[in-house]
């Protein structure tokens, strides 16, 4: 999985490509652990081809780290990716775009 | 050696019998005739009757004379009062010359007349007496005649004398004794009469005694004579029963019995197995029915000897063949192999019900190296022993020349020496495992079913020759490319040339169409679908030719089996991305989001410590079937919450997602592993 992160003011950007799942994840939960100093962060799917419930739980570690779902923001999903949030009910705990 | 005479047992016994019996009734009769005999001249020797003679001696004669001196009282009489000159009739003198001679006869009569007639019982007989010179005759006679008890006796010598012409009626004296112990009269008595004399002429006094009497007398005047017949007649009895029972008992009793010993001896040697002779032939140099029997069951013993020898040898042959028959039968079902040949990325099994013991289909598959496999079916011409071992060679051949598809040499090797004309009909393939790249030949055999996309379908293919026909035949061969999830249904005539009892061939028709009716089965679930749709149409026919049915499955499942921890774990994704290649980026996605919910839960959660665990991946037709084993502890994800080890995470979120994104799940402990198999419909 290729991570790409940039900073916008506050809010962090982290564009994913390939799948976050059980073999993935600790590898983005490092590297999110590494950034400091930012309110918001802002995941950009478009080239993630899936994520598994180990992706979800650093999603929903990320929303408690930064206090509500308006600061998490995820875009560009794919169909796979949205009907997951939906299935979990993950749509209502982020920022879906 | 002199030929036996033959004399039947009924001959041999009634003959002798019946001469026996007519001796003995000659014998009988003869006895009894002489001892009557005997006994009248015993009678007839007593002196007052020894001078009787008979009526007709007396006039053959003609000599009057002979009676002139009788003993008997009556001529005693008659001869001293005997008158000087002839006596007027009806004078005293006459009268009382009459009355002396009525009185003489009537004492003679009271004291001797039973004794003097009983010779003469049957015969009309007589004393004669006559005076010449008086012409005067005394007749003593008698008869056995009955007689009416109520008319005169009288009346009846009177009919003599008539006939006689001397008889005058006139004078006449007699009396009447009557019988009645034996219900008959019997008359006696003497009669005085006066006849013409046949010579002298002139009217003479007759005087005639007359005495009937019955054999009765006869009999108890001779006692011994019952005696004697009894006696005659029992000997005869006792002689002709000792007959017949020797008879009977050296012609019937002794061989009978001697037949029926050696005949229960017999049966007791055939029932211990050890067939022992128990007749011997016969001796007898007269022959008759039972020395025939003896020498039928002398005979028939014989023959049973050398049949049961027959038998012995025949089915220890039988036995032999049958149990050579067994051991080719079992080399041949050796020659083809019993399990299924499996690979990570294919699976060929085969299935052969031989209508003889021994028959001319074949099959077999092999791995060739890492990357190759090769199978075929082939039929051999010919049925039976002849084909099974053409056969054999031919598996030989094949399998080493499908190595590299050199079916041209095979051929020619086929051909050598074929004096028989054998020839086989074969499909040949060898499959890259890899790249699904198969090349084939279908030398003269039938169609090749090929499941692609769902369908049963004919594969397509260069027409080729037989082998074993044409020496330097160049056998042409095609080139397919097989995607996951294709099948090949490889079968001999056995299944398309099946018969029912119509007369009617079960067809490719209707193996293509059992096929597509069963497509999503395993293939041993196909061999069974086809060989019961097989047999209903063939219904009570016999099995008339080998079945043999090969089936090739590519790439159809897969098994991943990895260690129980996150380095195993990475091994998951690149297995079902490879597995499920070309099915759509969705269903491997979605797939790959269960499987990873699944194999991590089973890894972290399972403790399965360093046990491995198993991922199945099965293409069926229309879904993906995904099996996941492990032996850790039982656990059920569908129902039993995992112990959370992030107090912090939403816990459940995996099974959720799993549910959510497949058709079925379900679980199951089976032994001492947690099995869950979930389902993935493909939609189209």
């Amino acid at each position: 999985m290729e991570i790409v992160k940039n900073k916008e003011g506050a809010t962090l950007l982290v564009a994913l490509k390939g799948r976050l799942d059980t073999n993935t994840s600790p590898e983005l939960e490092a590297s999110l652990e590494k950034e400091e100093g930012f309110t918001d962060v802002r995941f950009d799917f478009g080239q993630l081809e899936y994520l598994s419930s180990s992706g979800l739980r650093l999603l929903f570690s990320c929303r408690k780290k930064l206090g509500g779902a308006e600061h998490v923001i995820v875009e560009n999903a794919n169909e796979v990716v949205r009907e997951i949030f939906r299935v979990t009910g993950f749509d209502r705990q982020i920022t879906l775009k | 050696m002199k030929k036996n005479r033959r004399v039947s047992l009924s001959i041999a016994i009634l003959v002798p019998t019946i001469l026996a019996f007519v001796l003995s009734l000659g014998g009988i009769y003869a006895g009894a005739y002489f001892v009557l005999q005997d006994a009248a001249f015993q009678i007839a020797r007593d002196d007052d009757v020894k001078d009787l003679v008979t009526v007709d001696s007396l006039y053959s004669d003609g000599n009057y004379g002979l009676l002139g001196y009788s003993l008997t009282p009556i001529s005693k009489a008659y001869e001293e009062n005997k008158p000087a000159a002839p006596l007027t009739p009806g004078s005293p003198e006459e009268r009382a010359y009459r009355t002396l001679i009525q009185t003489a006869a009537s004492s003679y009569l009271a004291s001797s007349t039973s004794r003097i007639l009983e010779r003469y019982a049957t015969t009309f007989m007589g004393i004669f007496y006559e005076d010449m010179a008086a012409n005067r005759m005394v007749l003593v006679c008698s008869s056995n005649n009955v007689i009416d008890p109520s008319e005169q006796t009288s009346l009846y010598l009177g009919s003599f004398f008539e006939r006689n012409e001397w008889f005058d009626g006139d004078s006449f004296y007699g009396e009447t004794i009557v019988d009645k112990t034996l219900g008959r009269m019997f008359t006696s008595g003497i009669f005085l009469c006066d006849v013409a004399h046949p010579t002298l002429g002139g009217p003479t006094y007759r005087y005639w005694l007359i005495r009937e009497t019955s054999e009765k007398d006869v009999y108890s005047a001779t006692p011994a004579f019952t005696r004697l017949f009894a006696i005659v007649a029992s000997a005869t009895l006792v002689v002709l029963s000792v007959i017949a029972f020797l008879l009977l008992f050296f012609l019937v009793i002794r061989p009978t019995k001697r037949l029926s010993a050696s005949a229960g001896a017999y049966v007791a040697s055939v029932q211990s197995g050890v067939l022992e002779s128990k007749f011997e032939l016969s001796t007898r140099r007269t022959r008759n029915e039972l020395t025939e029997l003896n020498d039928s069951f002398y005979f028939a013993q014989e023959a049973i000897a050398v049949y049961s020898e027959e038998i012995r040898s025949s089915t220890a042959y039988k036995e032999r063949v049958n149990a050579e028959l067994a051991l080719a039968e079992r080399i041949q079902a050796s020659m083809v192999p019993s399990e299924p040949l499996f690979g990570d990325d294919f699976e060929i099994r085969g299935h052969m019900q031989p209508a003889k013991e021994v028959g001319g289909d074949l099959y077999n598959y092999f791995r060739v190296d890492e990357d190759h496999v090769a199978f075929f079916i082939g039929d051999v011409s010919g049925k039976g022993v002849p084909a099974a071992l053409f056969m054999a060679k031919t598996s030989a051949a094949l399998r080493l020349g499908l190595k590299d598809l050199d079916i041209d040499n095979v051929n020619n090797f086929l051909c050598q020496n074929n004096v028989e004309n054998f020839f086989v009909t074969a499909f040949l393939a060898l499959l890259n495992v890899k790249t699904g790249e198969m090349r084939y030949v279908n030398c003269g055999h039938e169609p090749v079913f090929y499941y692609h996309n769902g369908v049963y379908s004919a594969l397509p293919e260069k027409p080729n020759f037989m082998l074993g026909c044409l020496d330097d035949f160049n056998y042409a061969a095609e080139t397919i490319r097989l995607k996951p999830g294709d099948r090949l249904f490889l079968y001999t005539d056995g299944i398309s040339e099946a018969m029912n009892e119509a007369g009617e061939l079960y067809g490719k028709e209707r193996i293509l169409a059992c096929l597509n009716a069963h497509g999503g089965l395993p293939s041993g679930e196909i061999f069974r679908a086809i060989a019961e749709d097989v047999r209903r149409f063939v219904g009570n026919a016999e099995q008339s030719d080998d079945e043999c049915m090969v089936a090739m499955d590519f790439a159809r499942e897969k098994e991943l089996t990895f260690s129980a921890d996150r380095e195993g774990l990475a091994n998951v994704p690149p297995f079902v991305d490879a597995f499920l290649e070309g099915k759509g980026e969705r269903l491997i996605s979605e797939l790959q989001i269960v499987l990873d919910e699944l194999c991590s839960n089973a890894v972290f959660y399972s403790d399965s410590g360093d046990k491995p665990i198993t991922l199945i991946l099965r293409d069926d037709k229309d879904a993906i079937h995904c099996t996941l084993i492990d032996q850790g502890t039982p656990f059920n994800p569908l129902t039993d919450k995992p112990e959370k080890k992030d107090e912090d995470q939403p816990g459940g979120l995996g099974i959720i997602t799993a549910l959510a994104l497949t058709d079925d799940i379900s679980y199951e402990r089976l032994d001492d592993r947690n099995v869950l198999s979930l389902v993935k419909k493909i939609k189209s």
